[in-house]
């Protein structure tokens, strides 16, 4: 699991139940501990992940082999993100890293986002725009969400340049699909359908003298 | 045909401008998995079990398998068009096929899409492929024959209109042919006909599409078609498809016949989707609910009661056994389900007699209530003719002295069975049937050797078409050989006996001119002098000195000379 992940579901159920332990873990942890929250222990595991091992090169290979002791990745980290990390996040990683499941750890950066979300009574909502949209705007969408589900929202913004123009919003597993594209799609299905219906029914009308 | 543009693109300028936007809500998932027609899919967490999913590329599912992570999707199209990380969406509605008089005449593939090259299916209406069978109050008990044309199956095990007859028997020993005599039999009778090829190999069906329409048994069939190179879960759907196609015509009180040719292929399709799906396996690697998946099938073939319009679907599944095997578990399920079975041998098949139907294992439940009176009548001496004879044939192997009643029944018994062999594609209709078994069972047979008995039976039943059919449509419209068409018949049969005897005389005394002349034996001066001995025996024979009965010997002399060459044909063509 060291390649980057195409897509964000794929069938490995056996990572997938592993991340949900020791996210379980790592929320407990955050949670008992007084001085930390736990959303903040998440989003810190979140930035290790995507500002850390996604940008310097090898450093997930490292943490992930089996040839490289225990003792040296635990400096490691201590030297990467010692300074920075708060003490729940550094002994999680270390923990992470005893157990031998570095290469799991994309899997459970997910799982505690999505058990966080869970638990503070968050729905995850993806909208998907055509361009990037600015932070304004993304609040905007934010409220109004939040308003029509009645429940906080957890809002994570892609860009996709097929959809040409409109929202996509993803929550759970409904589509609200308003994208220029999609529309495009309809119309062109709806019309071609009506017109062969409409020939088929006067078809002296649309054929030409002979 | 030239279309005009202009009127085209003014339509769809206003389909276009007319249109009006909405948000479009949908429920999606990710592929995880795609291989082999099953798809997996992450997501989708309010689909239903049953619900129609949706492919990029237009492909439709089934939502098969609702597990806790992910959900099992069949997939009814090409598989390989689909990739990992695809979005697939709910449709939010069941699988239906197009149904109504559209489809009627037309060769379609399981989900109603037209295969035969003649243009879109312009069906307005659409019926759900999983239907639920109708209930007890909706139904009344079968009271109407569905003739099949064939003598063995309409006298012993007939069939009536909404019943269920099982065809069982190994390869290749007509299990087929009879469905196909029965479809072709049907042709002025009202009844619709729809044949599902599951499993079957293409080049099969197809020779059997081109028979129907030589026969001209198209004009009132629809053929679907699952063939062995279609995915399974297509296998799998085709004999619901072509149920719910032959419903709609039921619930509008009309009769309807469906072949399930063969449920054996759809079994083993259903085992492969759902042991591709993970569900446990049970016998014979069959999943658990394989007797649901037939029974709901043929549960749907009913006769419906008179509130309901009085139509019925009679259907004709067959199942193809290996080595005799009765007893293994698909058959064993569809025994139970069917209202009886029509079992075909491969030792009576090789040993010439065709339909290969053994009599005493065979059974119709529905038994006489499905068929005309005057079959009745004559079925019972049949049945009892054949059981006697079924006895006593050990004996006739060891060939020793036999006293003359058992003789007499060992002789009448094989002119029996010789009597219910029928050529493929050669339907009866049930006033011949009656008349010939009635001949059979009455003894008029018995003085005929036995391996002319065909002959005798093609020869009288010509000789009745021509001359006596009166008799034949009064069987056709009372139902029954009253008495006064029982002299009729008698003396119909005594004639053509006189006359066959005049026939031979003749051709004995052509042959004695034929050895008596020392030239070689011309064609031309035998048949003059056969004439001229058969005109003097038809004289003779007769009371009085008709022209007519000269003519008819002349024309018995001429038939008889053109039957021995349509039996060699008839021969030649038998299988």
């Amino acid at each position: 699991m060291s390649d980057e992940q195409r897509h964000e579901t794929v069938l490995d159920i056996g990572h997938q139940q592993l991340g949900e332990v020791y996210a379980n873990a790592l929320i407990g942890a955050a949670d008992a501990d007084p001085t930390t929250e736990a959303q903040a222990v998440v989003e810190e595991l979140q930035a290790f992940v995507s500002e850390v091992l996604n940008k310097v090169d090898g450093l997930e290979k490292t943490l992930a082999s089996r040839r490289v002791s225990h003792e040296v990745k635990e400096s490691l980290l201590d030297k990467a993100i010692g300074t920075s990390a708060s003490k729940v996040t550094l002994n999680f990683l270390k923990v992470v890293s005893k157990h031998e499941r570095m290469d799991a750890l994309r899997s459970i950066s997910a799982a505690a986002h999505k058990q966080l979300n869970a638990q503070q009574g968050r729905i995850a909502v993806t909208v998907t725009t055509a361009d990037a949209v600015d932070a304004t705007a993304l609040e905007n969408i934010q409220s109004k969400l939040e308003e029509k589900l009645g429940s906080k929202v957890d809002i994570q913004a892609k860009v996709d340049p097929t959809l040409i123009g409109g929202t996509v919003i993803r929550v759970g597993d409904t589509l609200y699909d308003g994208s220029v594209a999609n529309r495009l799609k309809k119309i062109r299905s709806s019309a071609k359908e009506n017109t062969i219906r409409q020939i088929r029914l006067e078809t002296e009308r649309f054929t030409a003298a002979q | 045909m030239k279309f005009n543009a202009d009127e085209i693109a003014s339509v769809l300028q206003q389909e276009i401008s007319q249109y009006e936007s909405q948000v479009d809500v949908r429920e999606v998932g990710t592929v995880l998995e795609v291989g082999d027609g099953i798809a997996r899919v992450y997501g989708l967490s309010g689909v239903r079990a049953g619900e129609m999913v949706e492919f990029p590329g237009g492909i439709h599912g089934l939502a098969f398998n609702l597990e806790e992570n992910s959900v099992g999707v069949i997939i009814l199209g090409d598989y390989l068009q689909i990739k990992e990380g695809d979005e697939v969406h709910a449709l939010n509605r069941l699988l239906s096929v197009p149904v109504g008089d559209a489809v009627i005449g037309r060769v379609l593939d399981a989900l109603g899409n037209p295969i035969d090259g003649k243009g879109p299916v312009n069906s307005t209406e659409s019926r759900v492929v999983e239907a639920t069978a109708p209930g007890i109050a909706a139904r009344q008990p079968v009271h109407e024959p569905l003739q099949t044309g064939l003598k063995a199956v309409d006298s012993m095990t007939p069939i009536g209109r909404g019943q269920r007859e099982l065809i069982i028997g190994d390869r290749k020993t007509g299990k087929t042919t009879i469905a196909i005599d029965t479809i072709l039999n049907q042709k002025d009778s009202g009844v619709k006909c729809f044949y599902v090829a599951v499993g079957q190999k293409d080049s099969s069906v197809a020779g059997i599409i081109s028979t129907l329409e030589e026969y001209g048994a198209m004009d009132y069939t629809t053929v679907i078609v699952a063939g062995s190179s279609a995915p399974a879960p297509l296998q799998y759907i085709a004999p619901y498809s072509g149920t719910s196609m032959a419903e709609y015509f039921m619930y509008r009180g009309e009769h309807t016949l469906i072949v399930y040719d063969d449920l054996s292929k759809q079994a083993n399709a259903y085992r492969e989707l759902s042991l591709l799906m993970r569900r446990p396996p049970g016998r014979e690697a069959f999943p658990g609910d394989v007797f649901f998946c037939h029974s709901r099938l043929l549960e749907r073939s009913s006769k419906l009661s008179a509130e309901l319009g009085g139509g019925s679907l009679t259907s004709l599944p067959i199942i193809e056994t290996l080595e005799g095997e009765v007893s293994a578990y698909i058959p064993t399920n569809v025994i139970s389900i069917t209202d009886g079975q029509i079992y075909l041998q491969p030792d009576l098949f090789f040993s010439g007699i065709r339909p290969a139907m053994n009599a005493g294992v065979s059974v119709s439940r529905v038994g006489g209530a499905a068929q005309i009176k005057g079959m009745k009548g004559v079925a019972g001496g049949l049945r009892l003719d054949l059981a006697a004879f079924r006895e006593l044939e050990a004996f006739a192997q060891l060939g020793t002295d036999l006293d003359p009643a058992t003789q007499a029944q060992l002789d009448r018994g094989y002119r029996m069975v010789e009597l219910l062999k029928q050529n493929q594609f050669s339907p009866m209709p049930v006033a011949e049937q009656v008349v010939m078994i009635y001949a059979g069972t009455k003894g008029h047979l018995d003085s005929v050797p036995i391996n002319d008995v065909a002959q005798w039976e093609a020869d009288f039943l010509e000789f009745i078409r021509d001359q006596k059919s009166e008799i034949l449509t009064g069987i056709t419209e009372s139902g029954d050989i009253g008495d006064d068409l029982e002299q009729q018949l008698l003396g119909a049969i005594d004639e053509f006996n006189r006359l066959q005897d005049g026939i031979e005389a003749a051709e004995e005394a052509s042959d004695g001119a034929a050895e008596a002349d020392e030239a070689p034996a011309d064609e031309a001066p035998a048949e003059e002098a056969a004439v001229e001995s058969s005109d003097d025996s038809g004289a003779d024979a007769d009371d009085g000195a008709d022209a007519d009965d000269g003519a008819d010997a002349d024309d018995g002399a001429d038939d008889a000379a053109a039957d021995d060459d349509e039996s060699n044909a008839d021969e030649s063509n038998d299988e």
